[in-house]
């Protein structure tokens, strides 16, 4: 089974961007336009969550603690989106429990890497 | 919404979703401009069309749209307030966003309205100035720190929440190791039993040994998510640029107690005990065994590192005088006769003892002679690089475009060959400049890249350096050639000769070409004399060349010098040595399917001959017959050709001087040479070239 991704962004375009990228690198999308949808939508069989970090409603941030202190799959990786302005703003999502961020602008191949470095099964 | 699926077209429609709010807030700012949630919702349009402009690749849209972002969140942030200006430039950006968006390459004015917004902007907000962005993707590249390598104990503690916030040890370690060559050892001591374990829980902890070259900020930012969560000490322990004379690292007890696994009070109760130290500790409960192992593998580590770097650095700060290797080769000459006549002396004396020492003295003459000759030794690059000034000079004057492509230069050969080479090389490479390479309106004509090609390749070819000198010229032109060697009655009417037979003719003597002598290769120095001068090393020359495609001059120079670096191999009880320049791999002879009786094998998808290097040296099949199945097929590669030769097995790398074959080997094809192993026995070098024609027929 195709491993699932979870993204949240309030931008359709993005969202829609980072769809075909991931499809094309053979995963299932879900999406999210917020923080609030993003909780919705985490199922436990989601392999890893990208979130924006502007967003209305409930921001990358709140997204996280919301993931992190609740019960569904709450320790599924999640790679934060930033621009380069935000770049301080990756301390702020590691405290809330990011596992790693990504810079926007980014290319097919940062993001597919990216998802591949956090999603690798954890075999011992 | 949209249901296209061309994002550009998505995002247009996004943006002008987004313009609608964004006029909308600047209107409701106007009347009211401390509404923070208004101001909030114009910076988020922005911050959106410029992130996703730019992931399409609109990146004067993305510059632009950050900058107008840059004012609003100055704004956000309480550091200015909402004035008229502002929304007033605010609405002048949404038409510009507009515009920049309508039109695929924006002219004149738009670009001039953007710098005017732009510049307003920045008076009113001058850390907008300040804040130009890059739009264009850019990977995080890791510094190399040049060549200084530095080994780095890593502690590594994760805490205990590591599993919940998504941040696995493993990958972390896993892209630790994409840094250098890494050491690791895991503690499960603190492990809890099954019945009190909770399994979302991590307990486990690792000491990791990093040696890179990339600097310390590589290695932190490796756990830039976790460094202030988890318990991590990085310490350098070694640096190579550290001067390493000092071959000792520190003692078992220093390294723990640095560790802080053990404390002092506790290395002096140990060292009383009077037995091994690491014994002591772990006996006495002061540390776990798995600590002391670490601490061990550290301390084994590091002094393996500093002998590597000690040798490396005393066999590169020698200088010697050419003139001193010269006399010393000339006396270990001397001694080897010396020693002969001694020898006979000795036989005849019959005392065994002078005899006995005579055979010793004689092991020792020997290993003497191999290292002056090893002294004697230069990379062929000293000969190839001097021709590049030649080449260029050459072509500047011929009026032709020339590169000049150098491979192999690290072969090495004996420095008095490479003296000797120098002019017949230099012939060689005028005649192909000449005569073979084409000006660029010739080249033009007949299809070809007008800057000309000159390789001069250099490779171990067993007992021999091979010497390809090629260009991708005009070709010999072998009408002409025939017709010449009429007039000058070297063939006859009616020889009938092949196409090689009469590229051969170039090296008859006398003979040339050209009509006009030009003042490059001039006339009277023939390839005659290339010849000679090479048949005067002991080697052999020969051409090959194509019509239109180029010609190659094959050097074949004797090795009697030169050291190889080869893979030996056993075939029977006989040991064979194949050069390592000409090995690919190897491989069971299982994994290979074979074609039947074909001698073909079936190689990552290409079928390739295979020599049973048993049949072809009429070997017998030796005791181990029975375990046919771990016979192993070594790959080779032969004058652009790759083949197979089934061995018995492989045993190791061996670097040796080669010895050219005596009379009593004269007869036997495929070997070029031999060499001395370890034990005395003789290894035969595999002519892989030879052997791989004889499969052609």
């Amino acid at each position: 089974m195709a491993d699932k991704v979870l993204i949240v962004d309030d931008s359709v375009s993005m969202r829609q961007m980072e769809t075909l990228i991931l499809k094309a690198g053979g995963y299932e999308v879900v999406e999210a336009a917020n923080g609030k949808e993003g909780v919705a939508r985490l199922t436990d069989d989601i392999t890893v969550v990208i979130t924006d970090y502007n967003m209305p409603e409930m921001n990358g941030i709140e997204f996280i603690e919301a993931v992190r202190g609740g019960t569904v799959n709450r320790s599924v990786p999640i790679l934060m989106v930033t621009t380069e302005s935000e770049a301080e703003k990756k301390q702020e999502g590691k405290r809330a429990g990011a596992t790693g961020w990504l810079t926007k602008p980014f290319e097919q191949d940062q993001l597919l890497r990216a998802i591949r470095k956090v999603a690798a099964p954890a075999d011992f | 919404m949209s249901a296209s699926v061309d994002p550009l077209e998505t995002f247009r429609e996004e943006v002008a979703e987004l313009l609608v709010s964004l006029e909308h807030a600047l209107m409701q700012l106007e009347e009211d401009p401390a509404d923070l949630g208004m101001i909030d919702d114009a910076f988020r349009s922005m911050h959106t069309i410029k992130g996703s402009g730019n992931m399409l690749g609109l990146t004067a849209l993305g510059e632009f749209t950050h900058m107008v972002e840059t004012a609003f969140a100055i704004v956000r942030d309480g550091k200015a307030v909402v004035t008229p200006h502002l929304i007033e430039l605010g609405l002048a950006a949404r038409d510009q966003i507009e515009a920049l968006l309508g039109t695929h390459e924006p002219d004149a004015d738009i670009l001039a309205e953007g710098e005017r917004i732009v510049q307003e902007l920045i008076r009113e907000y001058p850390e907008v100035g300040g804040a130009p962005q890059r739009a264009s993707i850019r990977e995080t590249e890791v510094p190399d720190t040049g060549g200084t390598e530095t080994t780095w104990r890593i502690q590594l503690t994760p805490s205990s929440d590591a599993f919940v916030t998504g941040n696995n040890p493993i990958l972390l370690i896993r892209e630790l190791m994409e840094l250098g060559e890494m050491l690791i050892v895991g503690f499960t001591d603190k492990v809890p039993l099954l019945s009190e374990l909770d399994p979302e829980q991590c307990f486990l902890s690792w000491d990791i040994l990093l040696t890179t070259s990339k600097g310390e900020n590589a290695v932190r930012d490796v756990f830039i998510f976790v460094d202030d969560i988890w318990d991590i000490r990085i310490t350098a322990i070694d640096e190579s640029s550290l001067d390493s004379t000092d071959l000792d690292y520190k003692r078992l007890g220093e390294i723990l107690v640095e560790r802080g696994d053990i404390g002092a009070d506790e290395l002096e109760a140990a060292v009383n005990a009077r037995s091994y130290i690491g014994d002591a500790l772990v006996q006495q409960g002061f540390v776990s065994p798995e600590r002391v192992e670490a601490a061990l593998k550290e301390q084994d580590l590091i002094r393996k590192r500093r002998e590597t770097r000690q040798s490396l650095d005393t066999t590169s700060t020698i200088k010697v005088r050419t003139e001193k290797l010269d006399t010393l080769v000339n006396l270990v000459g001397e001694f080897v006769s010396e020693h002969a006549t001694l020898q006979r002396l000795a036989a005849a004396a019959g005392d065994p003892e002078i005899l006995s020492t005579a055979e010793r003295l004689e092991a020792l003459i020997r290993d003497t002679r191999d290292l002056a000759m090893q002294l004697h030794m230069v990379p062929v690059e000293v000969l190839f690089s001097g021709f590049r000034r030649l080449v260029r000079d050459l072509a500047k004057d011929l009026n032709k475009d020339v590169k000049l492509v150098l491979e192999g230069v690290d072969t090495e050969l004996d420095k008095n060959v490479v003296e000797r080479l120098k002019d017949p090389l230099l012939h060689i490479i005028r005649n192909s400049l000449d005569h073979g390479l084409e000006t660029p309106q010739e080249r033009q004509k007949a299809g070809k890249h007008p800057q000309g090609t000159l390789t001069m390749k250099a490779f171990y070819s067993g007992a021999h350096v091979a010497i390809q000198v090629s260009d991708d010229g005009r070709g010999i032109n072998t009408d002409a050639v025939r017709e010449k060697a009429l007039v000058q009655g070297l063939i006859a009417d009616d020889d009938r000769l092949s196409e090689s037979e009469l590229n051969e003719l170039i090296f008859a003597p006398g003979f040339s070409t050209t009509e006009t002598a030009t003042n490059v290769s001039g006339r009277g120095v023939g390839m005659d004399v290339v010849k000679r001068n090479i048949e005067g090393l002991g080697g052999s020359i020969r051409v090959e060349s194509a019509s239109g495609e180029g010609s190659t001059m094959n050097l074949r120079i004797p090795l009697t010098l030169a050291i190889v670096e080869g893979l030996l191999v056993d075939v029977g009880d006989q040991s064979y040595l194949a050069t390592m320049s000409s090995v690919i791999e190897c491989i069971e002879l299982d994994d290979a399917a074979r074609y039947g009786d074909q001698k073909l094998v079936n190689y990552r998808g290409q079928l390739v001959p295979f020599v049973d290097l048993r049949e072809y040296f009429q070997l017998d099949s030796g005791p181990d017959h029975e375990h046919a199945e771990h016979r192993q097929l070594l790959m080779v590669s032969s004058e652009d050709r790759m083949l197979g030769l089934v061995v018995d097995g492989v045993r190791d790398t061996f670097q040796s001087v080669v010895k050219t074959l005596g009379k009593m080997y004269e007869g036997v094809e495929g070997v070029s040479g031999a060499v001395v192993l370890g034990d005395g026995r003789l290894a035969l070098m595999l002519d892989v070239d030879r052997i791989s024609r004889l499969t052609d027929k």
